[in-house]
């Protein structure tokens, strides 16, 4: 079950947590390829600003080809957003730029901005793809 | 004149001599005097932007514990109708803007007060509102001048004729938003009824204009309000006029008969504390092939509220900024269901040198020529409004100097080539100026047969430095070392002077001192330099200037800019500025940097952050915090240069100084959106630049 939840019928609730619950443990899986993983937060001005849009990423590329892949958007949603449909269009797939603006424009292509911040949508698929970019630039060198 | 035997130590960098009081904590502010019998005062805010109030509940609030009463309009003092329309506060059941003040909870703590005023119920009958700012608003009107006293239009020659000839056009629309001045000790008030009238213990920019406001409200002799201000944590403008917090807690004060404490919260400033007025300028330029202006016109439309009028004079710099033989301007107001706008550092100068300086760097580019160059071209040999010489203009040495300073000789000015990684670079150039005036104050200078000497002024020091200039101006004025010169500002008793406002303080409280000074080195002569026992005291004035009627009179200066665009993000950060200044004698090296440097970061800020950003559904500006209401943070701020020129103006005041607390935020946004137009071939006409406008 998701912790974070859609804001449904209940706008006010952020997490599942039910009155009287509170979390004692955070279970973090070991995820040995995500020992290279950026964090990009793009805000209004240099500290002190909540994201505009960050996208957090890890990419395990091997001989050219994504083995494996985690995405995640923040500042797009209610919820922290894994980018899920990103994910599958990389795994097994070339690591190049090409791949990676496909994989973004495919995670956005059901986005639903308004109108004040349909900038999040280019802002979100820019930040991805050179947060991958950078990732695997690095793994290069 | 000062003459003066010893070393000088005007223009010297000395520390702030309040600087150990305020890090020690030791200098009070307003809300921090300690009154016996003490209470506290917590506003209910209109939830309505435009209607009446039916009826207030207050049955709820004054159940709770500790609270003493509910001031509403049924039950305040009536004050006086002459007063401006904002200060009419409880006097009747309209309500005028979102925000606005409908109820004052007194209580025995500020907790109580807060809790209660949440427990008043307001029943509203609201009307529609008109909130929004547009440009091809059917109701524009012309005010009968713009802020203070100046033409709302001005015209000469023929622009349409010349425009239409030109060999090269500009006619662009710039925008700015409405900014907030959120000084760092939000507004605060004490006030403290006795036989002799009341006292005010006030957070404000000249104790004298307050104590006349409130004495005008409340019927009384200026002589029985006294207003004590010693130190004052920022302004910026809005704490120069009486806001209405003043009237409230001084009527709340009367009706309980005990000391009321009342301090704005950050929220309550965003309504209650004024704010620029947002503002659309459509700028048309004319030249010919080489880039000499024939045309300049500037149209400026802004806003006013319906309970008093404040006009902006945002197109007052185009007035005589550069040589074109056909020139107009003009100011149209919208009278909207918004708090009244007011000053804000650099009211006019501030917005109005972003749409003319932005608009020159484009008419630059439109005739290839350097914007460096197209300034010079169009340089006065005097002012183009008034035809009077300049006592002195620095414009071209400003820009000379900078020049060289920033590099500027290079500057290739192809638009989006230079890159570094993933940030496009791009450097801009705009020129500042602000009018060098002075304002009638007086001050006493007295001595001591110890030789001690005391100074008397109702000056203020918002943060500016006055403490430690005043001092250093007495000094040289009397001969004598620092030490033996003891200044008292911001207090009612003293002599009165003009407020802190308008770059006019430092001449203004100058001249006077200087003036007080010679009279009693004078009278010591007469006395062959024996100091009698009850010893000696001069009276000393600094009035208009005779000379602005022979002399034009203004501090310029140009501002550099270099930015970096990241092409993925659009993100703008500002790893450099630049400031050189004409702006006469320097009075305190350190002092003069901090303020030039403070308003270029503010200026920066403006460029980047700063825009109150209103509902149009409720009438309120939503991001009334310092989350929500960007101001340039430490990380955004690179290095910024100040320099100035020298720059000897016997005409101005008997120092030489022209001014420095608004001139360093004027120019400051053009040069960054010029730098940024450089950077990546994009201009952005509408403040502030984030990063949704420059994303392709």
């Amino acid at each position: 079950m998701a912790f974070h939840r859609l804001p449904g019928d209940e706008p006010q609730r952020d997490t599942v947590l039910e009155h009287s619950e509170l979390i004692t443990a955070i279970d973090l899986p070991r995820l040995p390829f995500a020992v290279r993983s950026h964090y990009r937060k793009v805000r209004d001005r240099a500290s002190y600003a909540f994201a505009l849009v960050s996208v957090a990423a890890a990419i395990d590329v091997t001989d050219g080809i994504v083995h494996d892949v985690r995405i995640a958007f923040g500042g797009v949603a209610h919820v922290p957003w894994r980018a899920i449909k990103a994910e599958s269009v990389l795994r097994g797939a070339p690591a190049t730029e090409e791949v990676f603006r496909h994989a973004a424009d495919a995670e956005l292509a059901q986005a639903q901005p308004l109108r004040e911040n349909a900038f999040k949508v280019p802002l979100v698929r820019n930040t991805l793809v050179r947060t991958l970019l950078d990732l695997t630039q690095e793994e290069k060198r | 004149m000062i003459s003066s035997t010893q070393q000088r130590v005007i223009g010297q960098p000395l520390e702030r001599i309040d600087g150990p009081k305020k890090v020690t904590g030791m200098a009070t502010y307003a809300f921090e005097h300690a009154l016996d019998d003490v209470t506290y005062a917590f506003p209910v805010q209109s939830t309505s932007a435009h209607g009446h109030v039916v009826s207030i509940d207050a049955g709820a609030a004054l159940d709770l514990p500790g609270v003493i009463t509910v001031l509403t309009h049924e039950n305040a003092p009536r004050l006086n109708p002459q007063i401006p329309g904002e200060l009419a506060v409880l006097q009747s059941n309209q309500v005028s803007y979102r925000g606005q003040f409908v109820a004052l909870v007194v209580a025995e703590t500020l907790e109580s007060a807060r809790h209660a005023a949440e427990s008043v119920i307001v029943h509203y009958e609201e009307q529609p509102h008109s909130v929004v700012l547009r440009p091809d608003s059917s109701d524009l009107y012309k005010p009968d001048h713009v802020n203070p006293f100046y033409e709302t239009d001005t015209a000469s020659g023929d622009v349409e004729a010349a425009l239409s000839t030109a060999a090269i056009t500009i006619d662009h629309t710039y925008s700015t938003p409405a900014e907030h001045n959120n000084p760092l000790e939000p507004h605060a008030t004490i006030a403290r009824w006795s036989s002799d009238g009341v006292t005010l213990y006030d957070s404000n920019q000249g104790s004298h204009r307050i104590r006349d406001t409130v004495a005008q409200a409340f019927g009384l002799s200026p002589e029985r309000v006294r207003v004590i201000s010693p130190y004052v944590g920022g302004g910026f403008g809005s704490k120069g006029k009486v806001h209405p917090h003043v009237i409230l807690v001084t009527m709340a004060a009367q009706l309980v008969g005990r000391p009321v404490k009342f301090a704005l919260t950050r929220q309550h400033m965003f309504a209650a504390a004024g704010y620029r007025t947002p503002t659309i300028q459509r700028i048309r330029l004319g030249a010919d092939a080489d880039g000499r202006l024939t045309a300049i016109a500037h149209d400026v439309v802004e806003q006013t509220s319906t309970v008093e009028e404040f006009a902006e004079q945002t197109a007052l710099p185009t007035r005589m900024m550069y040589a074109s033989p056909n020139r107009s301007t003009t100011h149209r107001l919208a009278r909207l269901n918004v708090p009244t706008p007011a000053w804000m550092r650099a009211p006019g100068e501030c917005p109005g040198m972003f749409a003319l300086e932005s608009a020159m760097d484009e008419l630059a580019i439109a005739c290839g020529l350097d914007p460096i160059e197209l300034r010079l071209r169009n340089e006065p040999q005097s002012d183009p409004e008034t035809g009077l010489p300049f006592s002195s203009r620095g414009l071209v040495a400003c820009l000379r100097e900078g020049t060289w300073r920033f590099g500027w000789q290079s500057r290739d000015p192809q638009p989006g080539v230079r890159v570094d990684g993933r940030w496009l670079i791009g450097t801009g150039v705009a020129a500042s100026t602000y009018p060098t005036r002075r304002r009638q104050s007086s001050a006493i200078v007295r001595v001591n047969h110890e030789g001690h000497y005391r100074v008397l002024i109702d000056a203020a020091d918002i943060g500016t430095g006055a403490w430690t200039i005043l001092t250093q101006i007495a000094a040289d004025a009397l001969d004598v070392p620092l030490e033996r010169v003891h200044l008292d500002i911001g207090d009612t008793l003293l002599p009165p002077a003009m407020i802190a406002g308008g770059s006019m303080g430092t001449a203004s409280w100058g001249t006077a001192i200087v003036d007080a000074a010679s009279k009693l080195r004078a009278r010591l002569q007469e006395k062959r330099g024996v100091i009698p026992t009850g010893g000696l005291e001069a009276k000393g004035e600094c009035g208009e200037n005779p000379e602005a009627r022979r002399f034009s009179m203004h501090a310029f200066g140009a501002q550099f800019a270099e930015v970096r665009v990241n092409r993925d993000t659009g993100e703008v950060r500002v790893p450099r500025l630049l400031g050189v200044f004409a702006v006469g004698s320097i009075m305190n090296a350190k002092l003069a940097r901090s303020q030039l440097l403070g308003g270029m970061s503010m200026g920066l800020s403006m460029a980047l952050h700063e825009e109150s950003i209103l509902d149009s559904r409720f009438g309120d500006y939503v991001n009334h915090d310092f989350a929500g209401y960007h101001i340039a943070t430490n990380a955004d701020i690179g290095s910024i240069e100040v320099a100035w020129i020298d720059e000897d103006d016997p005409y101005v005041n008997p120092l030489g100084a022209k001014g420095i607390g608004e001139i360093g935020i004027v120019g400051t946004a053009a040069a960054i959106a010029n730098a940024v137009y450089h950077a990546t071939g994009i201009r952005i006409r509408d403040l502030p630049i984030t990063l949704d406008k420059l994303l392709s």
